[in-house]
């Protein structure tokens, strides 16, 4: 009884603050429409003040604690609230779920870098609960902590005044209606800004609460582990459907008790050690499952015109030219650059790999995916157990799997391009047949199993993302109802499971395959002891281990294929019904469409091209662990940067792997050994070089508010001009001198900066020149001579053109009397 | 008499496109004014530019004899207009109740609001905790017109009133709106339906293509309506 009790109070002590947390969410997204992803981080980010100012030796430090909590919560909260929608929020009006919610992932991951950056050290922060440890009363033998009752006099008076507020009174009912129609309000004499701006900082108050409390209930201050607590509470908004409050604060007490009580039971994890990690992911289940159970709301049109997105598709022709481009480029470049730059672009291009899944999901379907790195993570694993790997034995029953995977594969997506009946019967056995005979001959893994397997075969790729490709439909399935924000937060669900449950997995699971025998059972130990070596592939009498040259040219063809693969996709029926999905899901219903299995198979596939990807990009690095590369938050940072670089766009995929993987700890790198060579400037270099590493990519996903089509779109804008045919001959030109410049660095005339010094100029004069082509001639060719001095003024340019296309000889006299009238 | 409110010369349009030129006109308190036209003539463009949504590229917007041109809706609002723009005159996911709030100002109790509201639509006081996208279109004009009347003011701007609904419910509508202007408060009503429209009018205009091509008596206007319409 006494453990009951005791469990009970600190279920509902946590669940309190998620309580608090999550009214704060809810009172920005219904006065604002946005899902305010920087919740978590901002309440962090409290914390970590909250701490400074109190226990820190350094600035702040000592500060009483009433001070500091005014400080915290009452002024800089506050002002991170306004300063939030003031700079970011506000610029999101009239545009896409997508871009609503990447720009909120980039100010959560603005606030880590931060965070990360100020409070640099291992050093250990804790902060004590309020009148200390010791403070506590009892009821019968259970103790409670003046902390803990502090919390729950603190939800509930939180809970009182926030309903007070948003439904009784002028302020707390215009933030409503700002959501509504923000023009009529401003007919009505409101001020939607100001309203919008009251509701930002009060749910920054909310979550910098919530930090400030949780953060004496962790052994120490931790970034991503304190956002990840307050995170925990979006469960708790969903309950709440994003705007009933009470019901919203019911949810933070049932998911805190939940996970009080599932201490109790399994010993705080000991019981079932497979589980034990279930202690932080339980919150994060049940979002998953509150979302699934919830009754949605009814398919809506979308206002496609109110959209400042626009994606255009390009040619087939024009596809397969520039992948031929592409590969010669990289092919080219690998002649010139070290082993590290070479590295570093594999890197990027298999991280746009795994983002082309991205464009396809997201950017075609118009399906928000949170978790594009946890289906990459799981591809590289399969790849491990299945192809590399030294636990799972394989055998008949392991070629039967495979198969059986790649006939569930095909009936599933098959029938998405038009394979119907006979035909789709063929197909799919044409398919088992084809990985059957890949897995069982080619790389003969019959009889023993391949522990002692030195590379990744190209089975090992397949297998990758046929099982990827069944977890995703395992997703799918349940979430294919979810749309918009819920089917985004049902995937971020997943990501933090598969972060925690599945990287940080360490026992041996057991499965019994149904059908072949007791000594077929599947043992696997998912994620070994945190690390997992995955080789590179050697095929064809390549050995991609040793020539990184030959790996990075190998990912850079397989990225082409994808991509015009993709483009080919898009552009057949199926491609067509994406887009129509993704324009208006209503309209499609009503069409008749079958969107389940529409949704199904883009997921399937969707995953199936992140599972390769992912194992590609494990094979590439050779060795991956629990927290690099396919974390939730290295995802959420590669999704950004996809959006960034355009996410209906394969360019845009292009961008945002190589930025991702390259840009950024380039420029690092290069402020780092600046501030190395010149010790005088070092803080400024220093300064610059943390700001890359830990707020680029954030800053990056903030500034996209001012251009939602993507970057990369912008950039080819600028090269399109050279389409024209009078700019041929600038293409050819350019071409030419920059292919020279490779010349004289291959034969070692100069080094890699002059190579870079000399091209790039001459890449980027190439648009601008052929801009300034352009408008010549349209100006001599577009102005009829008839309509001068009435369509236009007359110029002496113009006199002079007159001139010499009627071949008289250019007259000073009348110039001169023109300029006398003047 | 002062007009309440006087469009000077106005030019105005979105973004590259003009819409408006040269157009003029005047609201005399306790005055019904009709415009009237053919879709995309302008007309809802003009009421834009009374309420502040659009600034003019030139021309004035005079209010009680001062020039309040650059003023943003919520200044124009606080200075007596009140607007029902076209087809979204209320907030579809508040409840009835919370809409009227919405247009308390300081000094008027909502309850005083409330109860008005509830003694010139009986239907409307049944629905209170009703969310007001949940009503009827009838019902959703009715809610628009309370809320607009609530705060008193002294400029009516109403945007196709009569869109979508019955006959008989207009007619209830304009009924209110006369009484409303026998007050003295100065209206503009926009509208496709011209009958019921000039029963009740004192002035009517007609505009097409941007342009106020007629203003007089409603009988004159009549008669060249039919010319406006079929071109
Ligand atoms: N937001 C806008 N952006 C660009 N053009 C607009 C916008 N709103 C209206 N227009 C254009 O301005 C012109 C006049 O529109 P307006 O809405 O004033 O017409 P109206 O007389 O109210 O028509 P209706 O009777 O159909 O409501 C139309 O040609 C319309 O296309
Ligand atoms: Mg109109």
């Amino acid at each position: 009884m006494t453990e009951f009790l005791t469990f009970t109070v600190v279920g509902l002590a946590t669940g309190a603050i998620y309580s608090i947390a999550s009214a704060g969410l809810v009172v920005t997204y219904t006065t604002s429409g946005i899902f305010n992803f920087a919740h978590g981080a901002i309440g962090m980010f409290s914390a970590f003040l909250y701490w400074q100012l109190r226990w820190d030796e350094g600035w702040g430090g000592f500060w009483p604690a009433p001070i500091a909590l005014v400080f915290v919560l009452f002024i800089a909260a506050p002002i991170i609230g306004i300063l939030l929608q003031l700079i970011v929020m506000r610029g999101l009006e009239g545009t896409s779920e997508t871009t609503k919610l990447v720009i909120p992932i980039a100010v959560m991951l603005a606030f880590i870098g931060i965070t990360n950056w100020v409070w640099q050290g291992a050093e250990q922060r804790i902060p004590k609960p309020f009148f200390g440890r010791n403070a506590k009363w009892s009821i019968g033998d259970a103790y409670i902590t003046w902390h803990q009752t502090i919390i729950v006099i603190a939800a509930i008076g939180l809970a009182i005044a926030l309903r007070f507020l948003l439904f009784n009174t002028k302020i707390g009912v215009t933030m409503r209606a700002v959501v509504d129609n923000p023009e009529l309000v401003e007919l009505n004499g409101g001020r939607p800004n100001r309203s919008a701006m009251q509701s930002w900082a009060i749910g920054s108050i909310m979550a910098a609460i919530a930090g400030v409390l949780i953060s004496p209930l962790l052994g120490g201050l931790g970034v991503l582990a304190l956002t990840l607590l307050v995170v925990n509470a979006y469960a708790a908004a969903i309950f709440g459907r994003l705007k009933n409050l009470p019901l919203t604060f019911i949810g933070g007490l049932v998911i805190g008790l939940s996970v009080s009580y599932w201490n109790w039971i399994s010993k705080t994890g000991q019981k079932w050690p497979w589980l034990s990690e279930l202690r932080t992911t339980l919150p994060i289940v049940i979002l998953f499952c509150v979302l699934l159970l919830l009754p949605q709301d009814r398919l809506r049109g979308n206002r496609p015109e109110s959209l400042r997105e626009q994606f255009r598709v390009p040619s087939i022709r024009a596809t397969i030219l520039w992948s031929f481009a592409l590969v010669s480029i990289i092919s080219g470049l690998s002649l010139i650059i070290s082993s590290k730059w070479e590295a570093l672009l594999t890197r990027g291009l298999t991280m746009a790999i795994i983002g082309l899944s991205m464009v396809l999901l997201t950017g075609y379907a118009g399906e928000l995916n949170l978790a594009p790195l946890a289906f990459a993570g799981i591809g590289a694993i399969a790849a491990f157990q299945f192809d590399v790997g030294s636990t799972v034995e394989t055998g008949p029953g392991f070629a039967t799997l495979a198969t059986l995977l790649a006939v569930g594969f095909g009936f599933l997506v098959f029938p998405a391009f038009g394979l119907v009946k006979r035909r789709l019967f063929i197909a799919v056995t044409a398919f088992s047949l084809f990985v059957f005979i890949l897995v069982v001959f080619f790389d003969g893994t019959t009889g023993t199993g391949i522990a002692s397997r030195e590379s990744m075969s190209l089975s090992g790729l397949v297998v990758a993302a046929l099982i990827t490709a069944s977890v995703g439909a395992t997703v799918a399935l349940p979430a294919i109802r979810l749309r918009g924000l819920y089917l985004a937060l049902a995937t971020f669900a997943f990501a933090i499971f598969v972060d925690k449950m599945v990287y940080k997995q360490r026992e041996t699971l057991t499965f019994d395959i149904p059908l072949i025998g007791d000594s077929e059972d599947l043992s696997i130990n998912l994620f070994n002891n945190g690390a997992l070596n995955i080789p590179r592939p050697k095929f064809w009498g390549i050995d991609f281990g040793e020539k990184q040259w030959a790996m990075l040219i190998f990912v850079s063809i397989i990225f082409c294929c994808i991509s015009v693969a993709l483009i080919q996709l898009r552009k057949s029926s199926y491609g067509r019904q994406l887009t129509a999905m993704k324009d208006s899901p209503a309209a499609c219903a009503t069409l008749g469409m079958n969107m389940r299995r529409l949704k199904l198979s883009v997921f399937t596939l969707a995953a199936a091209i992140a599972g390769f990807g992912g194992a590609l990009h494990a094979s590439n690095l050779r060795t991956i662990q629990e927290d690099y590369p396919f974390t939730i938050w290295e995802g959420l940072a590669l999704f950004m940067l996809t959006v960034v670089g355009g996410i209906g766009y394969i360019s845009g995929a292009l961008f945002g792997g190589i930025i991702y993987a390259c840009a950024f700890i380039v420029m690092g790198d290069f402020w780092g050994k600046l501030a190395e060579d010149w010790r005088s400037f070092d803080w400024l270099f220093t300064f610059l070089q943390d700001f890359f590493l830990l707020l680029g990519p954030a800053l990056a996903g903030i500034g996209l508010g001012r251009n939602p089509s993507g970057v990369a779109s912008q950039i080819f804008d600028g090269f399109r001009i050279l389409r024209k045919r009078e700019n041929k001959g600038i293409i050819g030109i350019g071409s030419l001198l920059i292919a020279f410049s490779w010349f004289l660095r291959v034969i070692d005339v100069y080094n890699g900066w002059i190579f870079i010094m000399t091209s790039l100029p001459i890449l980027f004069l190439m648009p601008l020149l052929g801009d300034a082509n352009t408008r010549d001639r349209d100006q001599s060719k577009d102005k009829s001579i008839e309509m001068a001095g009435i369509d236009f003024q007359f110029s002496d340019e113009f006199i002079s053109f007159i001139d010499k296309e009627l071949s008289i000889p250019s007259n000073p006299m009348w110039k001169e009397s023109r300029n006398n009238d003047e | 008499m002062t007009p309440l409110l006087s469009l000077h010369r106005i030019n105005a349009g979105y973004a590259e496109i003009p819409v408006l030129h040269d157009v003029s006109l005047s609201l005399y308190p306790g005055k019904i004014y009709a415009l009237l036209g053919p879709n995309g003539g302008g007309k809802s463009t003009t009421l834009k530019v009374c309420s502040g949504q659009l600034t003019p590229t030139s021309g004035d917007l005079i209010i009680a004899g001062k020039p309040m041109t650059k003023s943003n809706p919520s200044t124009l609002a606080r200075a007596g207009i009140c607007t029902i723009p076209e087809g979204k005159g209320i907030f579809p996911n508040l409840t009835v109740r919370d809409n009227l709030i919405m247009m308390s100002k300081s000094g008027i109790p909502s309850e005083d609001i409330e109860e008005v509201a509830y003694q010139r639509f009986p239907q409307l006081s049944s629905r209170a905790r009703q969310t007001a996208g949940t009503l009827s279109g009838g019902e959703q004009q009715m809610l628009a017109m309370t809320r607009a009347l609530a705060t008193n003011p002294a400029i009516l701007l109403l945007d196709e009133l009569s869109m979508g609904l019955a006959p008989l419910i207009v007619g209830q509508l304009y009924e209110i709106v006369k009484q409303v202007a026998s007050g003295g408060v100065a209206i503009l009503i926009v509208e496709q339906f011209a009958r019921t429209a000039l029963e009740i009018a004192d002035t009517a205009g007609i505009m097409l293509n941007g342009r106020l091509v007629n203003e007089g008596r409603p009988e004159s206007i009549q008669k060249d309506l039919k010319h406006a319409y079929l071109g």
